[in-house]
């Protein structure tokens, strides 16, 4: 399951979700700033509870009408970048 | 000590900080400042063995106060939730024109954080030296981010301009047809100052406070100097020289 990491600063704009996890600590702050868009923002969203790729899958073929195959690679692709981030974490359910 | 301590530095002079704020800041585990790292308070405390985070470089990302703040306030209270206390400092007053000031404490309270602002000298202590203002004889206040076609302004009464160069948001669909100083130059030669008047641009800088000055019909030339936070100082109408 992912869920967002409690300590990341973010922000609603529009199209646009800006995040800053305040634990990644690569020089200026700009440096460690995420700027979402696309399908992003739904994705951030919907991390707010905690998720498996699945049910972001889910969400994006419903609300994008894609293909589960084009949305699974979007989801993998966010995740990893969120994960590398350290704007989302992955926990195990036991 | 509180979560989050809000602290106001003053000018950006270290010889203008309050005794009480120059020892919570020498005291802090960690300080946030929204400003450049290049001043001289920052420049003293880093001297001191301080690490500092500056938020300066957000301003980059080219959006209006109304997204930037509330994510700098966000930053703010999020570092305290991991970190524990911080030292948010801000220029000035933090209860004198500063948005975040406001913003922390409202996200802080929201997540359960404790927060205790602790004045510093205002920009305005520094520009009623400079100018020879007593605002006794009356001083109007306005702040160009809430400006609006029924704003009034009084040209017999001198007038501090706050928020001058705040950015029109990047991420916006609308682009403003004109910039900032040009639509304030507009502005104040409709409500009856006259070309030749000189204004005053004021700003907090590395070195303390800065005041630039040019004439209401030129008010463009002072794009140069323009941040985010500048102050436009238009003295009132029987200051204006002769035509």
């Amino acid at each position: 399951m992912f869920r967002r990491n409690a300590f990341t600063a973010w922000h609603r704009t529009g199209a646009y979700t800006i995040l800053i996890p305040v634990e990644r600590r690569h020089g200026e702050v700009l440096n460690n700033t995420l700027v979402l868009k696309g399908s992003g923002p739904l994705l951030w969203q919907a991390l707010e509870s905690p998720c498996s790729l699945d049910d972001l899958v889910e969400l994006l073929v419903a609300e994008y009408e894609v293909t589960s195959e084009v949305a699974r690679a979007d989801v993998r692709h966010f995740l990893d970048r969120l994960v590398e981030w350290q704007a989302v974490e992955f926990f195990s359910v036991s | 000590m509180a979560d989050i301590t809000i602290v106001g530095f003053g000018p950006g002079t270290w010889g203008k900080l309050t005794i009480e704020v120059r020892d919570v800041l020498l005291a802090a585990e960690r300080i946030v400042m929204r400003d450049p790292v290049s001043w001289e308070v920052a420049r003293e405390l880093e001297r001191r063995g301080k690490h500092i985070v500056s938020l300066s470089s957000l301003y980059l990302l080219g959006l209006d106060g109304g997204d930037l703040y509330p994510l700098m306030a966000d930053f703010v209270c999020r570092t305290a939730q991991r970190y524990g206390p911080v030292v948010y400092a801000l220029p000035g007053n933090p209860m004198v024109f500063e948005t975040t000031n406001t913003l922390v404490r409202l996200r802080a309270r929201e997540l359960g954080l404790s927060c205790f602002t602790m004045e510093g000298m205002s920009c305005l202590d520094t520009l009623f030296v400079c100018h020879n203002i007593d605002p006794g004889f009356g001083l109007q206040i306005l702040s160009f981010n809430t400006f609006t076609d029924q704003t009034r302004i009084m040209p017999e009464v001198a007038a501090l301009i706050f928020q001058v160069g705040a950015p029109a948001s990047c991420l916006s669909s609308v682009e403003p047809e004109s910039s900032n100083l040009e639509r304030l130059r507009g502005y104040l030669l409709e409500a009856g100052y006259p070309a030749r008047m000189p204004v005053y641009l004021l700003k907090p800088g590395p070195h303390g406070q800065i005041s630039v000055e040019c004439r209401l019909g030129h008010l463009e030339q002072l794009e140069e100097h323009l941040i985010p936070i500048a102050t436009l100082y238009v003295p009132p109408l029987w200051m204006a020289p002769d035509v």
